[in-house]
């Protein structure tokens, strides 16, 4: 229903003699945060780190001639040189090509993980903290029992129950690892919900969908970036735990931990096979941390310097 | 007829500490293109009332108990309905707050803010919405408002941030603007011109302005008719006049000695003595009798005190207190 009062005619209003497309662009809130992250260095620097820490992990693998998963037992653990660059490993698999492959595993598992727990934590947190009351503590108390449960023993159940996959790995991690994400983005929520802006937003007649989208979800994104980048290397330690108890990747398939195991495993006679991977994988976790410390600045509009 | 007529509303508190009976039988109403005041002090369930008629009052713990609010004839604000409310709210009834720094989303740019309640409101493209943005922002007198209707709340000071809640509130003219104390946290240069601002959109759309404040100031300049409350019930009412030069409730005139006034400079201010009852438990008397340090004639301590008409505009409610002479408070001080 068109409401009278409100007249969406243009030929009442003046013309105001300005560029609307001027400024009308650049009105999201990613555009905003993307122009503010460009001024912090570091942060633009780990972005690009990471872009290439991706590139390099799923396109490399074309490029190098080699095949992750196949022995050569005539040049097992050979050093860095021509042919080999990172060296072979103790069945002679080329180790550029495992730790390119690793890290398809740990990153994938490191963002889709994350990504799951972090849709259904905000989802789920700001939901009860926004509705209150019984819901609310129902709610909670569900996430406190899910708590409650051993871990490992969730994980064999789910991985038993269904077929052993990849992605069910990915899928399992992020549903344990958004109970915590849902706790702070409550607590946030809980706080944020006080605000007269939610309640001026209330006395325009929003609905409760709206203002939780759109009011009070970019009020947490600061604190929930912070706490994602936070559980990606949570994420990726979790998943070389599982494939070191066998439920996890499946030999030969690699991960970046289970590279650094065998790295650690011979760390006197070949200490190539530890540092590597562990470059990579470290060198991915300080970016992580300094792209998230950088998103939290971006992404909140008062921060700005300009 | 009266746009919105309220009539024996009754809001409570279900606490810890017992049922807290905040509004407690009031009525008001309001025309068309008039600006009624609602003043008491902290507590006297001034704003509860109208976020009553909002629907802002949380339940649990709040429950509206009994009463209505008829809109325009039509529709009972208390028992349409979350829905039906929803349509009405923003539209037809805006209403702004006392805290600009807060009441405005910090993550938001101003023209999403101002644009989105048009949008909610109405079918119009985003070209448009951003137009009347601009347009409204120069209305409410904010200088250069195309380059300013991009920037954040944190961007302007706090008498431009109020003068943006108003640009949201009004943009979809409507026929009530609830203000709830709105110049409380502005500057006293600053509180002048909002006021004016105030009165001057409402001429613009006709609309009728509820005005909370405990600033007698305010409602003296702005108001047509007051009605004043005090525990949850409304002790007088009447047009500026009849409050202002007829106060008959004597909460009204120990109000009015409390104003401080540029000739009493180098005496001692009056100062209502005691405190607000604790409304958790019940007040079946006069409840400004029962204030420490008031004298009254002890007839309406335990029955509750009636409203008397003292003209067509003017009712009060029957109270037996005795004010002092005010030398000999003052003396005393």
């Amino acid at each position: 229903m068109l409401p009278s009062r409100v007249s969406p005619s243009s030929e009442k209003l003046p013309d105001l003699g300005v560029d609307l497309d001027a400024i009308e662009s650049g009105t999201s809130l990613w555009k905003d945060a993307w122009l503010r992250l460009r001024k912090n260095r570091l942060a633009l620097m780990s972005f690009w780190v990471l872009v290439f820490m991706v590139l390099f992990c799923f396109l490399g693998p074309f490029f190098t001639g080699q095949d992750y998963r196949t022995n050569n037992l005539e040049k097992t653990l050979l050093s860095p040189q021509a042919g080999h660059l990172f060296g072979t490993d103790d069945l002679g698999r080329d180790q550029l090509t495992r730790v390119m492959v690793g890290g398809r595993v740990s990153l994938g598992v490191g963002i889709i993980a994350t990504t799951v727990s972090l849709l259904i934590g905000v989802a789920y947190g700001a939901t009860a903290a926004y509705v209150g009351g019984k819901a609310d503590a129902v709610m909670m108390r569900f996430v406190d029992v899910l708590y409650a449960l051993p871990f490992t023993i969730f994980v064999i159940l789910l991985m038993t129950l269904f077929e052993r996959s990849i992605v069910l790995l990915f899928v399992v991690i992020g549903a344990v690892e958004w109970l915590t994400m849902a706790r702070i983005v409550r607590g946030q929520v809980l706080s944020i919900k006080q605000q007269e802006f939610v309640e001026a937003a209330v006395s325009l007649g929003y609905s409760s969908g709206r203002i939780i989208l759109r009011h009070i979800i970019p009020n947490v994104l600061g604190v929930v970036v912070v706490y994602a980048t936070l559980t990606v290397p949570a994420v990726m330690l979790l998943e070389s735990f599982l494939s070191f108890l066998g439920l996890g990747v499946q030999p030969p398939m690699p991960s970046w931990g289970s590279l650094i195991k065998l790295g650690a495993d011979n760390i006197q006679l070949y200490p190539h096979l530890l540092v590597i991977p562990a470059v990579f994988f470290s060198l991915t976790l300080f970016s992580l941390n300094f792209l998230g410390d950088g998103l939290r600045d971006a992404l909140d509009p008062r921060s700005s310097k300009d | 007829m009266a746009i919105l007529e309220v009539s024996d509303l009754k809001t409570s508190f279900h606490t810890r500490n017992g049922i807290v009976r905040a509004v407690d039988g009031v009525s008001f109403a309001v025309e068309r293109g008039e600006t009624i005041g609602i003043v008491g002090e902290s507590g006297s369930g001034k704003s509860v009332s109208c976020y009553s008629l909002m629907g802002l009052i949380p339940q649990p713990p709040g429950r509206i108990e009994g009463g209505t609010a008829l809109f325009d004839g039509e529709t009972d604000l208390l028992r349409c309905g979350e829905a039906a409310l929803r349509t009405i709210r923003g539209r037809r009834i805006s209403m702004i707050f006392q805290d600009p720094m807060t009441s405005l989303n910090p993550y938001l740019r101003v023209s999403t803010q101002i644009m989105e309640a048009l949008q909610m409101h109405s079918t119009i493209t985003r070209r448009e919405a951003l137009k009347r943005a601009i347009t409204a922002l120069e209305e409410v007198g904010i200088a250069e408002a195309a380059s300013r209707v991009q920037s954040y709340p944190h961007e302007f000071s706090g008498g431009m941030r109020q003068r943006v809640m108003i640009a949201m509130a009004m943009i979809t003219h409507p026929d009530i603007l609830i203000a709830d104390e709105p110049t409380t946290a502005l500057d006293v240069t600053v509180q002048a011109q909002i006021l004016e601002l105030i009165r001057e959109r409402q001429r613009a759309n006709n609309s009728a302005v509820i005005l909370i404040t405990h600033d007698l100031g305010v409602v003296a300049g702005m108001c047509d008719r007051i009605t004043v409350m005090y525990a949850g019930k409304v002790v007088e009412c009447g047009t500026a006049d009849d409050i202002f030069k007829r106060a008959a409730h004597p909460y009204t005139i120990a109000l009015q000695r409390s104003i401080p006034s540029l000739g009493s400079k180098g005496k001692p201010l009056y100062t209502i003595p005691g405190l607000p009852p604790d409304l958790s438990r019940p007040i079946p008397g006069d409840a400004f009798a029962l204030r420490e340090g008031i004298r009254s004639g002890g007839k309406w301590l335990t029955t509750p005190p009636p409203l008397r008409q003292l003209s067509d505009t003017h009712w009060v409610r029957e109270s037996d207190v005795i004010l002092p002479p005010l030398e000999e408070v003052l003396h005393d001080c």
